[in-house]
């Protein structure tokens, strides 16, 4: 993202110093839209230009801090200067980003920190065209076109002998009927007229005609057979390599991405070029060359007749792109009102309890009822469009036989060399002419319709991995020495979460993790496991960089359980043994056993074949809890990580799974987060994080020693909570 | 701390948390800082800089507003059920901190509306000046059967306060959104 645009107006650098920031705003004094407002920074000074003349000048030196605030549809950058604010511009939320990164620059100019804030952000709109690149790489006009037909062509090129046979397969059946006309004539000409013909001449014509059309039928079938096929092994394919390539992003990216929308592509963009290769790309070229075939042959017999027949052509064309308009928005209304009806119906049947609990069946009959009319309404409007647009058209196309039959008659009549079989010919070839039209009408928005799925599918394959594979990976068994060197991160460049942690934690220690929420814990173990890379400093893992560690290598060797287990549907063994697909059946058990969860297992009817998830057992929180945990001891982990791994869960299960921890962490690396402070008591050592770093380090009894200390002072305000909660329940009865 | 303290102490917050205490002109003294911000004095309380937050904004914008505090927690102060009952002075205030905080423009005239690529490309007139947005296929959200809210995606917003205002050809680029 651009931090340093063009400034329109003239900078003073020796009276102001070297420009270093320079972002647009776009929301004037009075709440109006404007352009040509700029903030421009250097390292001494901020100058808010509304104009080349108009614009105000200010000193850094006297402020305390500059902020940038998100507000509703708007923000504002502020300042302030001895404990109170002031506003130095406003932009819209599309701007937003920009001036959070500035502000953060501006704040480092202030404590002499003079480091330049370099977003990594891209622009969201294109430079050339001003479309927007919200969720792909390039812009879909400028960039994409050629990209798009570059990667179709890529996707082809392992069918190319597919292609080839389809292609001949659509010229002989363009051959085909343009022939069969031909021949019809001369059957016409030779036998009919003369009246020469005999019975066995008829029985051949039938014949030869049937066969034709037989051998026509054969060859479209194979055709859409292939051209089916083509497309399902296409788009197969694709799925595979858009399935494996999102499975390899970084989560940063899975982030910023809405799940559904991955979907989507997996799913219905690679369906798309199905679509377009079974119903337009095997039609397209016989109708391409039945069309011109048809045209150069007409011209050839009689070009006056062929200008009769073509009377016609424009208007039809005419029509169909008039209406065109119209066609697509009944139909992309029909669609809309169509998901929103799907939609509606789910929420309900999702909600059906809280509706039934509610009693309020009626209410969403209603509801659903009005939406269901919405879409008949629509329906109705595009079915009679249809119903009044598709005659018309007909009768237009059959005038243009009827001009020819007229013209043509006339011509046969008159005796000239126009016999009555070049006439039958011909009216078969201005059918032919007319039929591929409203076809041809449509192909660009299928064209278009495929080059937008094209370029979504592009965009996801074009994707970096944003974590670098090292050259040399480390492939080695993990001792459990964790250590964080100056490590800074951030989700967003603009906003860090940790800064300046340094520690090293021993093999086999326990460490409890403590902070407020929100403070980064969870974040520092999403470091530790890699599911992001740090912006600065180093994670090493036994003295190695988690950079230089083989992704695969390493996570299987740690061992993870997060406050909302996830357990995929299937059985629980399956769960288990997810993380070691390997696994003997004792392992597990072991495995569950140290889990706490064997004996539950076995109480199911089903054992540990029991099927959860959707269709299967509900387990308590409690119990997937457990089956999680037996997950993650499975491959006999070096590093644990536990994250509120206990924190949803009632005291009793949180007991025992506690007790079943502590003989987990027994020669094992562990990270350790919970709500309860009490069940850290036992770590070997605890890292209070505030203010994005370590604030304190210490076992339990050390950190309880500090006056005023961070973690003291947590653990006595949820010892008074407990204190209070215990009396009142003890003063109830009584009172 | 006794226990009695502490149950009292408790007590106090969860107090606090359920309670809606409303500011009226008798308790409540606003007043503008030299930023033109709002600040907040309540029975002798000084808040400093306070923000108000309309609690419904759609259905209600000049009533039920939340007073906060200005710092990350953003503790509610109080609710001002109607800034009517006010001085002009402080209406004033409160609604240009308001206009501050919520930038809605209202749209007048819809130029044009474009779909290319799965977005639509919005040109239109507002009460704030010409402006061109981006929508995804969910940024038109119904708010009654004839006004709308439009969010871009960039998180910009804009409201249709009534469809029935626009021309015939107007409604017919809008209602491929509704
Ligand atoms: N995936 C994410 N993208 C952006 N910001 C995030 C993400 N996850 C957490 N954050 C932010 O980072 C900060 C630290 O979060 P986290 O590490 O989850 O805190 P906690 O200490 O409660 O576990 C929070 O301000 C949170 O909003
Ligand atoms: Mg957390």
């Amino acid at each position: 993202m651009q931090l340093n645009c063009e400034l329109p107006y003239s900078w003073h650098t020796s009276e102001w110093g070297e420009l270093e920031y320079c972002i647009p705003y776009d929301i004037d004094n009075n709440g109006n839209f404007c352009c040509g407002g700029y903030i421009a920074v250097s390292r001494r000074c901020l100058v808010v230009f509304e104009s080349q003349q108009k614009f105000s000048w200010f000193s850094l030196d006297e402020w305390d801090q500059v902020s940038c605030e998100g507000l509703v549809g708007v923000g504002i950058l502020t300042y302030s200067k001895k404990g109170t604010s002031f506003v130095l511009c406003r932009f819209s939320a599309k701007h937003l980003p920009r001036f959070s990164y500035v502000a953060k620059g501006i704040n480092r100019f202030m404590t002499g920190d003079f480091r330049k804030v370099i977003s990594h952000e891209r622009e969201t709109v294109c430079k050339k065209c001003g479309r927007t690149m919200h969720d792909t790489q390039v812009c879909p006009h400028c960039e994409g076109k050629r990209e798009s037909w570059k990667r179709l062509f890529k996707i082809c090129r392992p069918f190319v002998f597919r292609f080839a046979v389809i292609w001949a397969l659509m010229l002989a059946a363009a051959g085909i009927s343009l022939y069969m006309q031909e021949w019809q004539q001369q059957f016409i000409d030779n036998h009919l007229l003369p009246a020469k013909g005999t019975t066995a001449h008829i029985f051949l014509f039938i014949g030869v005609m049937t066969g034709f059309t037989l051998l026509a039928v054969g060859i479209n079938l194979v055709k859409r057979y292939l051209g089916v096929s083509l497309g399902s092994k296409m788009s197969a394919s694709l799925r595979k390599s858009l399935f494996h390539k999102i499975q390899s992003l970084s989560l940063a990216y899975h982030d910023s991405r809405k799940p559904g929308d991955l979907m989507n592509r997996v799913v219905g963009d690679t369906n798309q070029i199905r679509v377009f290769m079974e119903n337009v790309f095997t039609n397209m070229f016989t109708y391409v060359i039945t069309f011109l075939g048809a045209l150069v042959i007409m011209l050839c017999m009689s070009w006056q007749l062929t200008l009769i027949s073509l009377v016609f052509v424009p208007s039809v064309w005419i029509l169909f792109r008039v209406f065109r308009k119209r066609m697509r928005r009944l139909y992309v209304l029909s669609r809309r009102r169509d998901d929103k009806l799907n939609s509606n119906l789910q929420d309900v049947l999702q909600g059906i309890k809280v509706v039934k609990t509610f009693g309020k069946e009626g209410y969403e009959a209603d509801r659903f009822s009005q939406s269901a009319e919405g879409l008949a309404q629509v329906q109705e409007k595009a079915e009679l469009f249809w119903a009044m647009f598709n005659p018309v058209i007909w009768y237009l196309l059959n005038l243009g036989s009827t001009l020819v039959l007229l013209a043509g008659g006339y011509k046969v009549l008159q005796g000239t060399d126009f016999t009555v079989g070049e006439m039958a010919q011909f009216i078969g070839y201005t059918n032919m002419l007319f039929g591929p039209l409203g076809w041809f009408t449509n192909l660009p928005r299928m064209i278009l319709n495929l080059r937008v799925s094209l370029s979504r599918i592009d965009d996801v394959m074009a994707q970096d991995e944003e974590l670098t594979k090292a050259d040399e990976p480390c492939w080695a068994t993990v001792v459990g020495e964790v250590t964080f060197d100056n490590v800074h991160f951030g989700y967003r460049a603009y906003e860090s979460v940790l800064e300046r942690v340094n520690f090293t934690v021993k093999p086999g220690e326990a460490i409890g993790l403590v902070g407020r929420s929100g403070s980064g814990k969870s974040t520092m173990i999403n470091l530790i496991m890699r599911l992001y890379d740090v912006s600065e400093g180093h994670v090493l893992v036994d003295g190695v960089d988690l950079r230089d560690w083989d992704q695969e290598t390493y996570h299987s060797q740690i061992g993870v359980v997060l406050q909302e287990s996830y357990l995929f549907s299937g059985t629980i063994l399956d769960n288990i043994r997810f993380s070691k697909p390997s696994a003997s059946v004792t392992d597990v058990i072991a495995a569950a056993k140290m889990a706490g969860a064997h004996d539950f297992i076995c109480k199911f009817p089903d054992g540990y074949n029991t099927l959860v998830g959707e269709k299967g057992q509900r387990l308590s929180g409690g119990e997937r809890q457990r089956v999680a945990i037996a997950r993650a001891v499975l491959t006999d982990p070096k590093i644990l990580i536990l994250d509120e791994a206990t924190s949803s869960l009632d005291t009793q299960s949180e007991f025992m799974i506690q007790k079943a921890m502590e003989r987990l962490k027994k020669g094992r690396t562990s990270f350790a987060i919970a709500h309860r402070l009490s069940t850290l008591k036992d770590c070997d050592r605890i890292f209070v994080i505030d203010d994005h770093t370590i604030a304190e380090i210490g076992s339990h009894e050390e950190l309880m020693q500090r006056e005023n200390g961070i973690y003291k002072g947590l653990v006595e305000a949820q010892l008074e909570m407990h204190a209070v909660r215990s009396t009142d329940r003890c003063e109830k009865p009584t009172t | 701390m006794t226990d009695q303290n502490i149950v009292k102490k408790e007590e106090q917050l969860v107090g606090d948390l359920l309670e809606t205490r409303f500011l009226t002109p008798r308790g409540a003294i606003f007043s503008q800082t030299e930023g033109g911000f709002l600040s907040l004095a309540v029975d002798g309380t000084d808040y400093g800089r306070v923000k108000v937050i309309r609690a419904f904004p759609f259905t209600d914008p000049a009533r039920y507003l939340s007073v906060r505090q200005a710092d990350n927690e953003e503790r509610e102060i109080g609710m001002i059920e109607d800034l009517d009952v006010f001085d002009p002075d402080t209406i004033g205030w409160i609604t240009r901190q308001l206009e501050m905080r919520y930038f809605v423009p209202k749209i007048l005239k819809v130029r044009e509306i474009k779909e290319e690529y799965g977005y639509s490309y919005w040109w239109v007139e507002t009460d704030k000046g010409t402006c061109r947005f981006t929508c995804d296929q969910n940024g038109v959200t119904k708010l009654s059967d004839t006004r709308l809210l439009i969010s871009d995606i960039d998180g910009n917003r804009f409201e249709l306060a009534d469809t029935g205002g626009l021309s015939a050809k107007e409604l017919r680029m809008v209602d491929l959104y509704m």
